[in-house]
């Protein structure tokens, strides 16, 4: 059963976010640093749906929920900001950013990285992203 | 939420950064290496024993001196990072990149062979 | 200026003639109804015109140069006298004749006579006037114009014809100005400016200046035949003040630099020690050489002691040491230097900023030789002893504690000189190798290209980077067609300046080879002919040439004994070299070359990853004198596969400064990434 978690849409608010799904992914005996992974790449998203979906705007909720497979995690995040499509987002090559002292840009790469399947659904003015992730789950 | 804390020892620049360096702190952390910098600190060494998340925030810090601390030939060193936090840092191969000691003794050898 | 004389002259010859007129009018008893102020106006006119003739003249002459302005004075009076003399002789010539007792002629002869005196005394008095206000003050001047404006008034009073004798004003104004020119008559300073030598010609000259004065103050003032107790009217306030003036100022002065005599030598000796001081210190802005900064303080430093020899020894690691030598011989130099070896009687004085024992000053007393007394100074230039100066005296105890100071003023100066010189040699030498390096790297930079051609079936980026500021690393694209693009990446044997003129002769061998579309063997072929041509013996290129065809997925290459390419092979997850053979271009210079040249082509996929380099990657060591290495370049490639090109560059850059622990590496490196889509 899917455990769900609404995200005040501001930066300051995510380390609640990322707490809660340290605490949920603990509960299933995912290893440390597997579960930092995945929050890592929850909070990407997020950071990035407050900062671009919504700039700054605090009234409409992100919601995540955490659905555990037998085969591993999927998380899916639903706003209702502007749709912003990482799936077919072209990614910045790391090297130029580098030369250019860039401070943004990996955020996404990140979470293509860490990810296993990506996938994301625009309706309207909802957008869903599922994320999953193969885990081996410890005993 | 993220401290920093600044220490200068004998030759070098000690700076402490303990909590989590998030899409929204990791503008502290940017504000205390652009000042070490700025200051012309020839050796800098940074201790994350206490950091215990990263995010792209954090890293795109660390990786916008890159390009600096080579030109200017800056003795930049990362110690002391927990092995989930390095992992992040291995995701993009900056780890390649930074120069990146276990502890603070390590880092001070490193100092002092170069 | 010209035109006062002038009118001066005219004037003086109306008086005369007024005069003369005058006088034959006495005798005719006629009454020519002149009255006595005019002559007397026209004589003031004269004086003043005089006066200001003599103010522009003097002005001209250099101050500071107290004998010529004393000559000067002493010429004018020698002249004057000379005339009036003549007169006197001429006049004697003809005594008891009746021309003798012609009156007009008496008359016009003083006349004359006066005109001259007054041009001796206004001349002097200009002369006295530019002696006192040497070096003035506010207060002096001020009271100078008011002397000088109650002696120009003083021409003026002339006209009311009192003379001194009978009116109680002009006593009163005579008493008053005489008293302004005793006070003015203080004011001395020029004297000490004068040396021992000047001095005496200055006391010859006044003394005669004195003499002129009495005989023509007699002259005017006593009748003939009369000794000067019994004076003629004065009626000329002017005149009698000016002599007054000039009397005190010249006895004054006399007397001044009389007793100044004895005291001369030591002021001069100060001076001339301050002004070698200032040679000393001034010698390196003259462009002069260590050499002559030593000349110049031996010189210095001998005559401020009064040493009778005295050399300097200079001495450096690599060559004999240098001499510099005064009235002795090297022979000699030997033998003091002996002598003070075994000397008992030292007095060691101790640098106080230092502790070396090199840099304290000895005092010697020797008992057999010519010279008693050495006195020895370490010369020190960034704290460094580089030699010693030795001051030789016949006499014991030639070196007293003032002299001991001087020498080591004009030694720390010397120091000093011979520092900036060195400094400025070096900074002069570095800025030229500088502006060399600079333009020579500009040159460089420029040869190697700044857009690297390629199309979307790859990517491609370059990194380079010089050890001695110009290197001779080199590489270069050129776009065939729109899927056929040549890569080259070389590296010519040297370093620095004759390595990167080479690189530029090779970029023109491949930019012109290139445009024939050739294979890579031809390529290769080719640039040997060239190359063989126009490179000096010992230099030879290594190369690689690349043909890369996207559209047939192929690359082939070439090697002309340049480092093995690195490739990447995304389906086997395995990087490795390509070990075919080649020959350097330029080191076989004949048609067998062809011979040594092996042509490869493989087929990409994608993903695949061409990484070109230079051996300063492959060969930089670190301190234990480990190569950086095939195998590590190897592993880091596999490892680092899935980044892009720059990604890939500055993970190997990277790990190459952190494996030799330092960032200035030996030799030029280059890496060049290319990766297939």
């Amino acid at each position: 059963m899917p455990y769900s978690f609404n995200i005040p849409s501001s930066k300051n608010q995510l380390r609640l976010m990322r707490k809660y799904v340290t605490e949920v992914l603990a509960d299933h005996h995912v290893s440390e640093i597997e579960t930092n992974m995945m929050v890592l790449a929850v909070d990407e998203v997020c950071a990035n749906i407050i900062i671009h979906g919504h700039a700054g705007k605090d009234f409409e909720k992100v919601s995540l929920s955490i659905d555990f497979k037998t085969e591993g995690v999927q998380f899916e995040i639903i706003d209702y900001g502007h749709a912003f499509d990482i799936v077919n987002y072209e990614e910045p090559i790391i090297g130029e950013l580098i030369k250019n002292k860039n401070k943004g840009g990996i955020g996404i790469m990140l979470v293509k990285k860490i990810m296993d399947s990506i996938e994301f659904q625009s309706t309207q003015n909802k957008n869903v992203l599922r994320l999953f992730k193969k885990v081996t789950f410890e005993d | 939420m993220l401290t920093i804390d600044k220490q200068n020892e004998n030759h070098f620049l000690l700076i402490h950064v303990s909590g989590e360096a998030d899409a929204s702190s990791s503008i502290h952390l940017d504000k205390a290496i652009r000042d070490a910098m700025d200051e012309g600190m020839p050796q800098i060494l940074i201790d994350c024993t206490n950091l215990n998340y990263i995010s792209s925030a954090g890293l795109g810090v660390f990786m916008s001196y890159i390009e600096e601390i080579n030109q200017k030939s800056i003795s930049f060193i990362i110690f002391g990072l927990s092995e989930k936090v390095l992992k992040v840092f291995g995701i993009l191969g900056l780890d390649q990149l930074l120069t990146i000691k276990k502890d603070k003794e390590e880092a001070i050898e490193t100092l002092n062979a170069v | 200026m010209r035109l006062s004389l002038v009118l001066a002259v005219l004037l003086w010859l109306i008086v005369i003639l007024i005069d003369v007129l005058q006088l034959l009018a006495i005798r005719s008893d006629l009454d020519l109804g002149i009255r006595a102020e005019i002559p007397r106006l026209i004589e003031a006119l004269f004086y003043v015109f005089i006066v200001i003739y003599y103010r522009f003249k003097i002005s001209n002459v250099e101050s500071g140069n107290f004998v010529d302005l004393l000559w000067r004075v002493f010429a004018t009076g020698l002249v004057t006298t000379i005339i009036s003399l003549i007169f006197r002789l001429f006049y004697s010539s003809i005594d008891g004749t009746a021309l003798a007792n012609n009156e007009f002629l008496i008359t016009a002869l003083y006349d004359i006579n006066k005109a001259l005196i007054s041009v001796f005394l206004i001349s002097t008095f200009t002369v006295w006037k530019r002696l006192i206000l040497y070096q003035k003050s506010k207060r002096l001047v001020f009271y100078w114009n008011t002397f000088e404006a109650g002696l120009m008034l003083s021409i003026l009073f002339n006209l009311t014809g009192y003379n001194l004798q009978s009116h109680l004003w002009f006593q009163i104004l005579f008493v008053a100005l005489g008293g302004m020119s005793i006070v003015l008559s203080g004011n001395l300073k020029w004297v000490a400016y004068l040396n021992f030598k000047q001095k005496w010609k200055s006391i010859l000259l006044i003394l005669l200046i004195i003499i002129y004065i009495f005989y023509f103050f007699s002259y005017l003032y006593t009748p003939p035949e009369e000794s000067l107790a019994f004076l003629q009217d004065i009626d000329s306030l002017f005149l009698i003040v000016l002599f007054t003036f000039l009397t005190f100022y010249s006895i004054f002065s006399l007397l001044v630099i009389l007793f100044n005599l004895p005291t001369s030598s030591v002021f001069e000796q100060k001076m001339e020690e301050a002004i070698n001081f200032q040679r000393l210190s001034q010698s390196i802005q003259q462009g002069e050489n260590e050499d002559e900064i030593f000349d110049v303080l031996l010189t210095s430093s001998m005559s401020a002691v009064y040493a009778d020899a005295g050399w300097i020894e200079i001495n450096s690691h690599d060559k004999e040491s240098k001499f510099i030598a005064k009235h002795i011989s090297r022979e000699k130099i030997n033998q003091v230097k002996e002598h003070t070896h075994r000397a008992k009687s030292r007095t060691v004085m101790k640098n106080p900023f230092s502790s070396d024992k090199d840099s304290e000053r000895v005092l010697i007393t020797l008992k057999k030789s010519t010279y008693r007394s050495v006195f020895i100074v370490p010369i020190t230039v960034k704290s460094n002893v580089v030699g010693f100066m030795y001051l030789l005296n016949e006499v014991t105890d030639g070196f007293n504690k003032e002299m001991i100071n001087i020498i080591n003023t004009f030694a720390s100066q010397a120091s000093v000189s011979v520092e900036n010189f060195r400094l400025m040699g070096e900074a002069i030498e570095n800025e030229r190798y500088k502006e060399e390096l600079n333009i020579a790297k500009s040159v460089q930079r420029a040869l190697l290209p700044e857009q690297l051609d390629h199309n979307d079936a790859f990517q491609i980026h370059a990194f380079t980077e010089a050890a001695a500021e110009v290197g001779g690393d080199y590489y270069d694209t050129f776009k065939l067609s729109d899927t056929k693009f040549a890569i080259v990446i070389g590296d010519v044997s040297g370093k620095g300046t004759s390595a990167a003129f080479h690189m530029s002769q090779m970029k023109g061998i491949f930019q012109s080879l290139v445009q024939l579309d050739l294979s890579p063997k031809e390529f290769l072929i080719h640039a040997n002919t060239a190359l063989s041509k126009c490179l000096e013996r010992t230099s030879f290129i290594t190369l690689t040439y690349y043909i890369i065809d996207t559209e047939k997925r192929e690359i082939e290459y070439a090697r002309a004994g340049h480092c093995p390419t690195l490739y990447y092979d995304k389906q086997k997850k395995e990087a490795d070299f390509f070990q075919n053979k080649g020959l350097g271009l330029g080191i076989m210079r004949n048609d067998s070359y062809k011979n040594f040249i092996e042509v490869n082509k493989i087929s990409f996929n994608k993903e695949d990853i061409l990484v070109l380099y230079t051996d300063g990657i492959s060969e930089a060591t670190n301190s234990e004198k480990d190569e950086f290495g095939f195998e590590r370049m190897k592993s880091l490639l596999e490892k680092n596969a899935h980044y892009d090109p720059v990604m890939i560059q500055k993970v190997f850059i990277s790990k190459l400064y952190e494996f030799c622990e330092r960032k200035d590496l030996d030799d030029d490196y280059t890496i060049v990434v290319i990766k297939f889509k």
